[in-house]
């Protein structure tokens, strides 16, 4: 068992194997050694960590990712996963939008690929197909371009 | 919760333009580029126009690369054709796109006209008038461009030589319209009447492809060449399969498991149809029997179709050794056949798959189109996850079917004219009024079990009405067209320019 405290102050017990998902609390394993000291999750609030957890335990028994690039990471592979997405993991990530960029900060701190790659694909989900008005709506993304850069955007790429 | 906005190293951006932005642009760079690398080219476009911050990062080379690398995976097209390392980033980005653009081309023009001409050389340089002892290259008489665009072979024949022959050219075209084309390699070939058939890459060596052409004397011959493109390219025999049949002038259909070295040959003499699988880097090959076919590799099936039902093949994971002149080693039969009842015999098949999520199975729904001059029937594949070998990996379900009637084109469809890129269908073929590109816009559905709308999209190409065509080749992937003249020149057609 691992012990993890949250930034929020919370204590998660958790078993070795699913804390070991994260390859941040792994490598702190490994730097500790055998030790019942609790690691602090400093970039991580327990309402976050609750959904990260909850991912890992689902998760714990998949297979590891492979970590270079022509393997299960090639672009056409994370494009055909893009598509491919189990009904857990769909209502898993149906979630309003602060916390799904929140599980995207987590699980890039914690270190954790598959969750990081799912909840991209999350993102990408929401992108898809919109148009870039659209776009901007969905994010809420302030349009920064002057009218003349704007025409320029558009133009360079007329038949987007 | 403190976050680092680690996208400032892509913008000097003040940090109350940050707080102002949505969330999206206040994630870390490498998180961005993850996310781009989940979409399609246009819609990395749709993201580039929302602020200057995310423009940056879409006109980082890294998320060109993923998106062309993913989409040339798709099209099984080698790094032969496109060195991702090596490209520019604008014309990474423009290859990426390509497909995109010819599709919203042809959807808003009634008719389209090339950004670019090329016509191909017909001279020999002097070392290779000495090398091959002749004056030119003779009367081109078949082309075939590989799959991407970029390579093309043209075979001629040279008939002022005493012994007669064919003499093959490899040309590379260009990743760009504005490209110089160069012929790499030639190779005299001391046999006439080839017709060409696939031209494609190894699976596995990067830089090598395939040319499989059909010669027909006393019996058929099935004939494999080998281009390599090094430093010194080269195009060599390198090796044939006699196929002992009755009738050499009988139709003969040659297809390709995809991404693979095994080829699929069927020929049919009256009612009697042949046919064989052979991996011709092993040599090893089997018997299937089939019903009277058109024939169409999908994955690790072969399907079958004739006029009322469409046979399921596995591809047998094993093959025994050729013993050329023996005829049949394994017999197997389809493992499945499916009932599609059709007026005709003559069908082709298109892969299609859906390009948008469709929960809640985790799996991917292709569509396969079966067409011919009158009707069009689409049908869901389904994959089927199973240990069970005899039950084919995948499931054809009967959705739709369409009245193809108003669509010429199809009249002079050639399985080699059909490729799917963004969507879209490319059917391309000359019809009795001229020439036309067609192609078939799949849209799928949102929601779960709905069927998807499909509907047809046309341009014509009016320059070429009055061109006397022999051959011609559209690639879809670059926008590109090839074709042979009755004169004799084989011509390039380029509809994108990069930007």
């Amino acid at each position: 068992m691992v012990i993890l405290i949250t930034s929020d102050n919370v204590k998660y017990v958790v078993e070795k194997d699913v804390a070991e998902l994260s390859v941040l609390v792994k490598n702190m394993l490994e730097d500790i050694g055998p030790s019942d000291e609790p690691i602090p999750l400093h970039n991580v609030t327990s309402t976050v960590f609750n959904k990260v957890l909850e991912y890992c335990i689902y998760h714990r028994n998949d297979p590891p990712p492979s970590d270079d690039d022509e393997g299960c990471a090639s672009p056409l592979h994370k494009y055909l996963a893009s598509h491919i997405c189990s009904e857990w993991d769909q209502r898993f990530f149906d979630v309003d939008q602060a916390l799904l960029f929140d599980i995207i900060l987590a699980a890039n701190y914690l270190d954790i690929k598959t969750l990081l790659d799912d909840a991209c694909k999350a993102v990408a989900h929401l992108i898809q197909g919109k148009s870039t008005e659209e776009i901007r709506g969905i994010f809420n993304i302030v349009n920064d371009f002057t009218p003349e850069e704007e025409a320029r955007v558009k133009k360079e790429n007329v038949s987007s | 919760m403190a976050q680092k906005p680690s996208a400032s190293q892509c913008s000097g951006r003040t940090k109350a333009t940050y707080d102002k932005q949505g969330l999206l642009p206040r994630l870390a760079v490498d998180v961005l580029i993850n996310i781009l690398n989940f979409l399609r080219p246009c819609d990395i476009i749709g993201v580039r126009r929302t602020c200057k911050l995310l423009q940056e990062i879409t006109k980082l080379r890294t998320v060109w690369v993923n998106a062309l690398g993913a989409l040339m995976e798709q099209h099984s097209i080698s790094e032969a054709m496109f060195p991702l390392r090596e490209m520019r980033v604008d014309i990474l980005e423009h290859v990426a796109l390509s497909p995109h653009r010819l599709v919203s081309l042809v959807k808003r023009s009634s008719a389209i006209e090339p950004s670019s001409i090329r016509t191909l050389s017909r001279d020999l340089s002097k070392e290779e008038k000495d090398t091959f002892a002749m004056q030119g290259v003779g009367q081109v008489n078949d082309l075939i461009l590989a799959c991407g665009g970029r390579y093309l072979v043209s075979n001629s024949v040279n008939s002022s030589r005493w012994s007669v022959s064919t003499l093959m050219s490899v040309w590379d075209l260009g990743i760009c319209a504005n490209d110089t084309a160069l012929v790499l390699t030639r190779y005299l070939e001391q046999k006439i009447d080839l017709e060409l058939r696939l031209f494609f890459p190894d699976p596995d060596v990067s830089g090598t492809f395939y040319v499989v052409s059909v010669q027909r004397s006393s019996a058929i011959t099935v004939l494999i060449h080998r281009v390599l493109l090094s430093d010194s390219p080269s195009i060599t025999s390198f090796s044939a399969l006699e196929l002992p049949v009755t009738a050499p002038t009988s139709p003969c259909l040659v297809e390709l498991v995809p991404n693979s070295s095994r080829i699929v040959i069927s020929s049919q003499h009256d009612e009697k149809v042949s046919l064989w699988i052979w991996d011709f880097l092993l040599n090893t090959g089997a018997r299937l029997m089939g019903p009277e076919c058109s024939l169409f590799p999908y994955r690790d099936t072969i399907m079958f179709a004739s006029k009322d039902k469409v046979s399921i093949f596995n591809v047998p994971s094993t093959l025994h050794s050729y013993v050329p002149g023996q005829e049949a080693i394994s017999k197997y039969e389809p493992s499945l056949v499916v009932t599609v009842p059709s007026k005709v015999s003559e069908s082709y098949y298109i892969d299609y798959p859906n390009a948008t999520p469709t929960p809640p199975k985790s799996t991917v729904v292709h569509y396969l189109l079966r067409l011919h001059p009158h009707q069009l029937t689409l049908l869901e594949i389904t994959d089927i996850f199973g240990r069970d070998s005899l039950i084919p990996k995948q499931l054809p379900i009967k959705k739709k079917i369409l009245d193809a009637r108003d669509v010429r084109a199809f009249t002079a469809l050639h399985r080699r004219d059909i490729d799917g890129c963004e969507g879209c269908l490319s059917l391309s073929g000359v019809d009795s009024d001229g020439t036309s590109i067609c192609m078939l816009n799949v849209v799928a559905s949102p929601g779960a079990g709905k069927d998807p709308k499909i509907g047809f999209i046309k341009a014509s190409l009016n320059h070429l009405v009055n061109i006397d065509l022999v051959i011609q080749e559209f690639c879809t992937f670059l926008g590109r067209e090839c074709v042979l003249t009755a004169g004799g020149d084989v011509v390039i057609f380029d509809y994108l320019l990069p930007r």
